[in-house]
């Protein structure tokens, strides 16, 4: 019985996520070594570079990038890398 | 008399090149890498450049010092009385110098303006 309301559950749960994957979703990034002015521009332009990409906003202060993107045409991970590649290392953000 | 003149005009010289060369470190953290990028250039050498940007402001401080003495050099100091026609008359090289000191001064003032400005548009 248990069992069975896990899942049902489950499903529930996999149907409320399912409509949304073709969407934007949004993903916070933690940057390191921002260190100029100029550094968060780059990083967003570097960013919004990425094909699926939306929208990049890149903040100095809390070193973070918050990005709307298609996650049907990238990844949280390829978007980190574009980042980190030109020497801005990002992290995918979790809680 | 003319191994002198040229002594100084080596020391403009070395004034101008090191003054150009700390603008280029100066702006290549930070300027360089959102130009390419910009421009669509994107690879991992860039991460050399971006690892510059915790020592620009030692750049700058190298490119001041540089460029202060390459101007005194060019403009303040007292020049020799000079003979027609001899080396010092017409320093040629004294223009390549002033050009040299001048791009450099462009150089290191884009490199400390665009850190002023561009908060202003984030």
């Amino acid at each position: 019985m248990a069992h069975t309301v896990k899942i049902l559950l489950l499903i529930g749960l996999l149907a409320t996520v399912a409509p949304a994957v073709a969407d934007e979703v949004t993903a916070t990034f933690t940057v390191e070594k921002m260190t100029c002015a100029t550094c968060p521009l780059t990083v967003r332009k570097v960013m919004e570079r990425v094909d699926g990409v939306v929208e990049a906003k890149v903040d100095y202060d809390t070193k973070t990038a918050i990005v709307t993107y298609d996650d049907e045409r990238t990844t949280a991970a390829e978007i980190a890398a574009a980042a980190t590649e030109i020497g801005y290392p990002a992290m995918l953000h979790t809680g | 008399m003319e191994t002198i003149e040229h002594q100084a005009t080596r020391r403009k010289g070395l004034a101008a090149a090191g003054g150009l060369i700390g603008a280029i470190l100066a702006s290549s953290c930070c300027i360089a890498p959102l130009l390419l990028v910009t421009l669509g250039v994107s690879g991992a050498w860039m991460s050399h450049l971006t690892a510059l940007a915790p020592y620009q402001g030692y750049f700058v401080a190298a490119t001041l010092a540089f460029l202060g003495a390459g101007y005194w050099y060019v403009y303040f100091k007292p020049g020799k009385a000079c003979e027609d026609g001899s080396y010092c008359a017409s320093p040629q090289s004294d223009r390549v110098i002033k050009i040299v000191l001048w791009v450099a001064t462009v150089l290191v003032a884009l490199a400390l303006g665009v850190n002023l400005i561009v908060p202003l548009f984030i």
